[in-house]
Parts: structure tokens; sequence; C-alpha cells
């Protein structure tokens, strides 16, 4: 019970700080997960965060119905992916409330807001890279796939595709695992 | 829009929206702004919203659009459609690849090789985040320095954000309110 509470609120603070968009989110989510509420490990969390890149939908998301569901079962995950839609959706209501039908007004306050968090933002996915690039050390597999998808996102393909660049990184790594070329696991 | 065709609208769109926000973005302006749904102006008001306002870009964007489709139901009706689908995939996946002694060393090596290209795409994005702030000006380049160090002193992601942000409003010296 007090376990559900704590997981509910976890998710309310990722929504709340999810601030510009999904990868900014990571270092948020391993704090609440793995770190704080310690219900999943350094290595699920990638694979977590790894799914989550393949399937439609945001990570916060993904997460909260991944996490919710193996703390406790479809309540646990219904639970925790209402947690983490809620609260921004009750900030617009009451910034729609605010604004008053004034055109702009909220808008323009919250252009402020943005430049405002824009560095706090950039330090967010330079700790979220940091936090990802962890298992590429030990394995040179992992790095030449890192390397060349660093290159093929100047290809406008996989610029507008992330996610078939993910496919293509996985299905790489797999073939590397299977004819023994290099080792994946190691590291 | 009936709520059904609205519900059905977003479901459909957030089902292929691999890759968040962004994508759904475009095809909600494909859906709505070509079809005359919604003006080009509006739209632009609601994305700023949505990019602004913590949560899913996803979700903030279903509930803007929603609401101006089909009023506080319509936005409802929009979140739900959107949520869905990610859901129910994560669901079949937790179920099929995540049980007892699962992951299987194939589906390992397999999300291993994906989060090799996810953090070639986290340091690109970072980098164009850097190249983004001013260079002529020390501010955000402390802001993004303390938010690192307080990061890594381990305290909550959160508080160093709102902390950076706190910073910035002092340094930028305009003291009103944001």
């Amino acid at each position: 019970m007090t376990n559900a509470f704590a997981l509910a609120l976890a998710f309310m603070r990722i929504s709340l700080g999810a601030f510009g968009g999904g990868l900014t989110t990571l270092p948020l989510i391993h704090h609440e997960l793995v770190l704080k509420g310690q219900w999943i490990s350094e290595e699920t969390f990638r694979e977590l965060i790894s799914v989550a890149q393949i399937t439609p939908g945001p990570v916060a998301l993904n997460s909260a119905t991944f996490v919710g569901y193996r703390m406790g079962g479809l309540p646990g995950a219904l639970l925790a992916s209402f947690c983490v839609l809620f609260p921004p959706l009750l900030l617009i209501s009451a910034g729609i409330f605010l604004a008053s039908g004034q055109k702009n007004r909220f808008s323009g306050t919250l252009r402020k807001s943005v430049d405002l968090l824009a560095p706090g933002v950039a330090a967010m996915l330079l700790m979220a890279f940091l936090k990802l690039a962890g298992p590429l050390k030990g394995s040179p597999g992992l790095m030449a796939i890192f390397v060349i998808s660093l290159l093929c996102l100047r290809l406008p393909l996989f610029r507008s595709r992330p996610p078939l660049l993910f496919l293509l990184g996985g299905t790489v790594a797999l073939v590397i695992h299977l004819t023994g070329l290099m080792d994946i696991l190691a590291g | 829009m009936t709520l059904l065709k609205l519900f059905l609208l977003y479901f459909r769109l957030s089902l292929w929206a691999f890759g968040g926000g962004v994508v759904l973005l475009r095809f909600l302006e494909k859906e709505l702004v070509q079809r005359g749904l919604l003006s080009g102006e509006d739209m632009r008001e609601i994305l700023t919203i949505a990019v602004s306002i913590p949560g899913s870009i996803m979700a903030n964007l279903a509930f803007l659009t929603g609401k101006r489709l089909r009023g506080w139901t319509g936005a409802i009706v929009a979140v739900a459609g959107t949520a869905l689908p990610p859901f129910m995939v994560i669901l079949i996946v937790v179920r099929c690849f995540f049980g007892e002694g699962m992951p299987s060393p194939g589906i390992r090596v397999f999300l291993l090789g994906v989060i090799a290209s996810v953090t070639a795409l986290v340091l690109d994005v970072a980098l164009d985040r850097l190249r983004q702030l001013p260079t002529h000006k020390p501010q955000p380049w402390l802001v993004l320095c303390s938010v690192i160090l307080l990061v890594l002193t381990g305290i909550h992601p959160l508080v160093a954000l709102s902390g950076g942000a706190g910073l910035g409003l002092l340094l930028s010296g305009r003291g009103e309110k944001t």
C-alpha cells in the first residue's frame, strides 16, 4: 500500500520535472526509479529506455506502465500511468483559467520560462548521455554502433526517424553477437 | 467531430507516433490544420504551451488540441486516445519479454544495441541544445555548470533544474515575475 503511494508520487514528480521532451527526463526517471525508489536495477533501466524508444508513446508514460505493471500488475500499471499523465494537464487547465481567454497571454508567459530553463535542459541532456554511455566503455561492438549511429544521424532518413536507427542498432548488435564477431555483453 | 471519432483519431495517430511529440505534431498539423479544423495560429500557440509545460509533449498536445476541438470532454478523450496505444504496447512487451528470468540473452543484446544508438541521439540533441545557448553571455553557461554540479552531488534533478532556473532569473537581473 505504502509502495503504491510512493510509486504514484514518484511518477507525479517525474511528470512535473519533464521539461523539454523525453530525453531530458531520463536523469529524473533514473533518479526516481533506480536511486530513490530502487524499483528497478541499472540494467533494467537501460532496457526500459531502449524499449521506450522503439515503441510508440512518451518515455515517461512507457516507464510508468512498465514499472507499474511489474510492481502491481494491471492496477499498478494503470495507477502509475495515470499519475504521470495527470499533473501537467492540471497545470495546463489552471493556465487556461488564469489566462482567461486572453490570446497569447498564457503562451507568452511560458516562452520566457523556456528561455530560463534552456541551460538546465542542456545540462540534463548531458547527464542523460553520461548515464547511458556507461556500458559502451567495456564493449567495442557497442562503441562501434554508437559512433556509426552518430554519423547516421546526419542523414535526413534517420534524422527524421530516430526509431528506425534504434532498430537498426539493435539488429546490428544481434548480428555481431550471433556471428561472434565481437563481444557485446562484456562490459 | 464526434467524441468517438476524436478518440479514434488520436488513437490512430499515437499508434504511429514513434519518436514522440514531434512526430505527433506533424500528424496533427496534417489532420487538423490542413483540414481547417484548427487555424495555424492556434496550433502555434498550442505548441508553445505544450513544449513549455512539463510533462510529455504528446499528452499536452492532445489535451490542448482536444480542448480546442470539443471542449474539456474533448481534451480528456484526446488524452485517453493518445495514451492507450503506448499503454497497451508496453503491457504486451512486459508480459512477453520481461517475465521471470527474462529478458533472454538475444533480447538483451538487441536492447544493448538499441541503447548504443539512443546514446548517440542523446549526445546529438545535447550538442544541439548547447549550440543554441547564447555564446556572448556567461550566464547560461554558469547555470549549465551549476545544474550539472548539483545533479552530480546526487540532489533530485527537479531541484537542480529549478535551482538553475532561479539562478538564471537572478543573473538576468530582471527581477520581474516570469
